[in-house]
């Protein structure tokens, strides 16, 4: 029986483990320090569109009696007319994707200056191959909504996850690309309120199931490229038992991870897949997308959230390829070393050391983690250290975003929350017997400005009592009235949630940055005031699924004064405004500055 | 009579309120009650609830039985309802190290409670290392990382020699940035575990961070690799472990026998496993090697093909998982007596992926063996063993190549390359055969016998241990 001996040459062949190949990291420039004080011409133009600007607190205001008990946030969802009633949930089938979608976008499609509002839509229960139409809901100079999906094309009828907003060939209106489980879908914005489908033109194709998705331009060339974030490749016939040996919904280690997409915008309409020649080579089974200057070599890098899996920190070489130094620079594991379920991303400065810092969300049991970056070119997880790790282990947290929601000068953490596995039911929850055990209370973080969070949601009203199964979450403001709004999107439907958080008299200071005709995504905007500097992002895409208003906001304390605003385009050069004021939103177009 | 109503009203009261938590479980006499456990359908389970808390109801005093109980629910995810009975044991056996150690390990998502119950439970005993690392790990966890250090070095000295403790002081030192202190510790746990992938992340950051951009790409590429282990031996804990009983328990039990070798361990627990999910080809291809591992090579085919349509059924089955099940298909036919049956299967192997060492290896020696197409063999073998380690070569290719040789009549060729392959795999006795038999042919029976008895004593039972000895009679006897 001489076959006997394969076996005795194959069995330690069995137990041989397979690595993926990595990318190492090649040397990179070290980060270009925020400098000011040179003098500088003034030119800038004030934001043209806007319905009603906002202004100061009025001295009526500040002379009512102050009311420290009022909820942070108001749900505003059914004065805003936004929806009757809530869609159904999905059916519990224990099929993975009608947990994990879907998304919701802020933006201005119809450059009237106020915020219109993208759903992204499952389909309904039980018929997963049912058209399941987006929603577009218009602003009406009255503030409420109306959708308009269908009359503005926009109704894209696969099974949707989330979307990526931004002006793609540079006509000064918003295109949006639809990520799907299936087929995605390319929009583009005529200009006069509809959008066509162009998807085929522009060379898009695949059957994938895209998560994130964000707009940046990271050859420099002047136009927005595009990286599509994918999640697994998902097997309906594949069913897991949990311990206890009840159905639950499959975790990503049961199925393959894949490549996410980098698409190259050519400039004439069409985009081409680079993503091998970029050297995105590594699959993973990404949820979440933020692309900025991480290594601050001035180049635009993309992070990449993925689900039980070493996160992805492609870093831009320059020279149109990137390499994952997610490893090397402490944002792959957290910090035990651990692989976590990363699902949505946010970045910014969180300690004011003009560093971008990263925070991504996380399943109950875990973590969500906070990446500081530091002096040394890597970033150290301080989740403990910041307060937040004490609070938010008992979650299961999805869209995220730092933001200044009272305009005190640094910025503030929301979450939102929805489990993926059974739980015990939170007080509160009313969604029905089966996902009660799966909603959970969204979350809100005060930061101290070093980078030290308190949390206040028992503060935050409706935002973090409604106890639901919560995933998409955009950041904008909706009102007009200087603070930041929030929108999330649950399981079943969106709900908006009105900043009434009492800033006293802290100001405040909105920047649009325009390159040519579009918003500059990846703009890096300092504002230089005598007692701090502020670094902001143009930056719509981060969060899960979703896409918020692409402005840098600054919540200024009682600065009264701003001394300059410095902006690093995308490209590189670097530009300094003089602002008028501050309470306002500014709209700075490249070349009206002065060059540094 | 007394100290019993005792008990269960102590037990009452603790499951309403224990440390101030509510508790999420129901209870029925006294005895906590998972919510959904009439939404379990494995009777296996129920039955291994039931039968615990009914020795509960029988022995309320008993502090084992409370723990037994314990450990079934810590097992089955039912954290709040294991804490409960934990607590009971607790107060009945109020001096016992390990009630409050099994407490402790129920309450991981809430490190400050956690760490509490460590700091009582090392009170009772401070010698128990996994102890020390999970206080650290909680105290870590509640941003008390200065005392987390002293407990972590507290195991490393309870338990020298252990990595899982120079990895965390690694860590801690690292989130501190004194990274020289970082490097060292890392450095140590690297030297007694070679295989930890968290080190070597660990270590990427920390030669980054000191400039040293070579050696941190060097680790980052390390770290890719899988851990071969993280977690400190803790004999308590495995007592939680024997309390399994799902689907999940069997397979991981079965698991980490088969990883350790015992086939026969490692049978008994998979047979269960896919008795309970018959979809899953993994569990069915790690079932029917365990069954070749103990010679049961019918019951090894069954299993196997009943790996192969689970994953006929699977989409994305993994290319290298199908691998493994076509070429243990192959083996388990030759050992059941069908070698006819195995040359298909290593074809088969061999086409779904034509860079695949082991298929080209395999396919190679099949042929070899079984005289087949002996130009396809040769051609197989040299493109297997011209592949390097880093590539994922196997030495074993070369003895794969020598023995084409050596069935081609090509002694001196074959002499050649099995002179080396015996360098590379000092510890195989059939290389040594083969290598034997190249010296016979070539007439060196001096050295022929030297090689035939080092396999021997290798080994007395490898696939050619017959033919060896055979060999060593006759030359002794010329």
């Amino acid at each position: 029986m001489r076959i006997k001996s394969i076996l005795l040459r194959t069995l330690p062949l069995y137990l041989l483990c397979f690595a993926a190949a990595i990318h190492v990291a090649t040397g990179r420039t070290p980060p270009v320090p925020i400098t000011a004080g040179a003098p500088y011409v003034t030119q800038i133009t004030q934001e043209p569109h806007l319905k009603d600007p906002p202004k100061p607190f009025a001295d009526d205001e500040l002379s009512r009696p102050v009311n420290l008990s009022a909820p942070y946030f108001t749900e505003i969802t059914s004065e805003l007319q936004l929806s009757d009633a809530p869609d159904p949930l999905p059916d519990g089938t224990y099929s993975l994707p009608e947990i994990m979608g879907g998304g919701v976008s802020l933006f201005d499609y119809d450059n009237d200056g106020d915020l219109d509002l993208l759903q992204i839509v499952c389909p309904p229960p039980g018929k997963p191959d049912r058209r399941a139409p987006n929603r577009l809901y218009r602003q009406l100079p009255d503030g409420t909504y109306r959708n308009v999906a269908s009359a503005a094309g926009l109704d894209d009828p696969g099974y949707g996850q989330g979307a990526a907003v931004g002006d793609t060939d540079n006509d000064g209106d918003l295109d949006v690309y639809v990520t799907n489980f299936g087929r995605d879908a390319f929009y583009l914005n005529n200009g006069d309120g509809a959008f066509v489908d162009a998807t085929a033109a522009a060379g898009f194709s695949g059957d994938h199931w895209s998560s994130s998705a964000a707009f940046f331009d990271y050859d420099r060339d002047g136009d927005l490229d595009l990286y599509v974030v994918r999640y697994l490749l998902f097997d309906s016939g594949v069913t897991c038992r949990s311990r206890n040996d009840r159905t639950v919904y499959c975790g990503p280690q049961s199925f393959d991870g894949v490549l996410d997409a980098l698409y190259r915008n050519n400039g004439d309409g069409t985009f081409s897949d680079v993503t091998a020649a970029a050297g995105i080579a590594s699959p993973g089974k990404g949820l979440g997308v933020a692309c900025a200057d991480l290594t601050g070599d001035g180049w635009i890098d993309i992070y990449v959230a993925n689900d039980q899996e070493a996160n992805h920190l492609w870093v831009n070489n320059g020279d149109g390829t990137f390499t994952d130094e997610a490893v090397v620079r402490g944002v792959a594991f957290n910090a035990y070393g651990e692989a976590e379920a990363s699902m949505g991303v946010t970045v910014g400065d969180v300690n004011g050391d003009g560093r971008l810092d990263l925070f991504m969300t996380h399943l109950r049991d875990e973590t969500n983690t906070l990446y500081t970056a530091t002096e040394y070119g890597i970033f150290v997880d301080t989740s403990e250290a910041s307060g937040l790790a004490a609070v938010d282990r008992g979650y299961t947290g999805f869209g995220c975003g730092f933001f200044d929601y009272d305009n005190d000068g640094d910025l503030d953490l929301a979450l939102v929350n929805g489990a993926v596995r059974r739980g015990s039911k939170f007080p509160g929850a009313n969604v029905g017997e089966f996902w009660n055990v799966y909603a959970e209370p969204n979350l809100l973080f005060q930061n101290d400005g070093s980078g030290v969070f308190t949390h206040i949601s028992a503060l935050a009203g409706a935002f973090a009592n409604q106890v639901e199964v919560s995933r998409g979450l955009a950041f904008g403001d909706v009102d007009l009235d200087g603070d930041i709004d929030m929108v999330v999107a649950n399981l079943n439907g969106i709900r908006v949630f009105r900043n009434d958080a009492l800033s006293l008299d802290n100001h405040w200071l909105r920047v649009r940055a325009v390159d040519g005709n579009r918003d500059a995504i990846g703009a890096e905007v300092t504002v230089v005031t005598a007692e701090a500097e502020f670094v902001g992002l143009i930056l719509p895409g981060y969060s899960y699924l979703s896409s918020s208003q692409s402005r840098a906001h600054f919540g200024l304390g009682t600065i009264e004064a701003v001394e300059s605003i410095e902006i690093k385009w995308p490209d590189g050069g670097r530009e300094r405004f003089k602002p008028p004021g501050v309470d306002r939103e500014l709209t700075l177009r490249r070349g009206s500055g002065d060059a540094l | 009579m007394k100290k019993i109503f005792l008990v269960i009203l102590s037990v009452c009261i603790g499951i309403a309120r224990v440390d101030g938590v509510v508790s999420q479980s129901n209870t029925s006499e006294g005895i906590p009650v998972p919510r959904d456990l009439e939404l379990v359908s494995n009777m296996r389970l129920v039955g291994a609830v039931d039968s615990a808390r009914t020795t509960v109801a029988h022995n309320p005093a008993s502090a084992a039985a409370w723990g037994r109980l314990g450990h079934v629910y810590l097992a089955h995810e039912w954290r709040a309802e294991a804490a409960d009975c934990y607590r009971n044991a607790v107060k009945i056996e109020p001096g016992a190290f390990r009630w409050l150690y099994y407490l402790g390990r129920t309450l991981d998502n809430d490190p400050a409670k956690a760490a509490d119950v460590y700091a009582r439970a090392l009170a009772l005993d401070e010698a128990y290392a996994p102890a020390h690392i999970h206080y650290a790990n909680a105290l870590r966890s509640s941003g008390k990382s200065k005392i987390a250090g002293r407990h972590f070095e507290r195991a490393l000295e309870l338990a020298p020699r252990n990595p899982f403790s120079e990895l965390r002081l690694g860590q801690l030192a690292l989130s501190a940035k004194r990274f020289e202190t970082a490097r060292d510790h890392l450095l140590r746990a690297l030297a007694l575990n070679p295989k930890q992938s968290e080190v070597h992340a660990a270590l990427a950051q920390v030669y980054l961070a000191l400039g040293n951009r070579d050696a941190a790409n060097r680790h980052a590429q390390a770290a890719q690799m899988p851990t071969n282990y993280n977690e400190m031996p803790d004999p308590l804990y495995k007592e939680v472990e024997k309390a399994g009983v799902s689907k999940f328990w069997f397979t991981r039990r079965g698991r980490g026998y088969f990883m350790a070798k015992d086939f026969k361990r490692a049978a008994g627990e998979l047979a269960v496993a896919v008795s309970e999910d018959e979809k899953n080809p993994l569990i069915w291809y790690l079932y029917g090697v365990s069954l070749l591992g103990i010679e049961r090579d019918n019951e090894a085919v069954a299993a196997l093909e009943r790996a192969l349509s689970a994953s006929r059924g699977n989409d994305h089955q993994n290319e290298n998982d199908l691998l493994k099940i076509y070429n243990s298909l192959a083996i388990a036919h030759g050992r059941a007596g069908s070698p006819e049956l195995a040359g298909p299967y290593l074809q088969k192997a061999l086409a779904l992926n034509p860079a695949s060492i082991r298929a080209m290896n395999n396919l190679a020696f099949y042929y070899a063996e079984n005289d087949g197409n002996l130009d396809e063999a040769l051609n197989l073998a040299r493109k297997a063993a011209e592949v390097g380690p880093d590539e994922g070569g196997h030495p074993m290719s070369l003895d794969t190549l020598g023995w084409v040789y050596f069935k081609r009549g090509n002694y001196s060729a074959a002499l050649k390359t099995l002179t080396l392959a015996a360098k590379l795999l000092p510890d195989s006795p059939t290389v040594y055969y083969h290598l034997g038999m190249a010296y016979f042919e070539n007439r060196d029976t001096r050295n022929a016998l030297k090689a035939f008895k080092i396999a021997s004593k290798l080994s007395s039972n490898f696939p050619e241990a017959d033919e060896t000895k055979a060999m060593i009679r006759q030359i002794e006897s010329q």
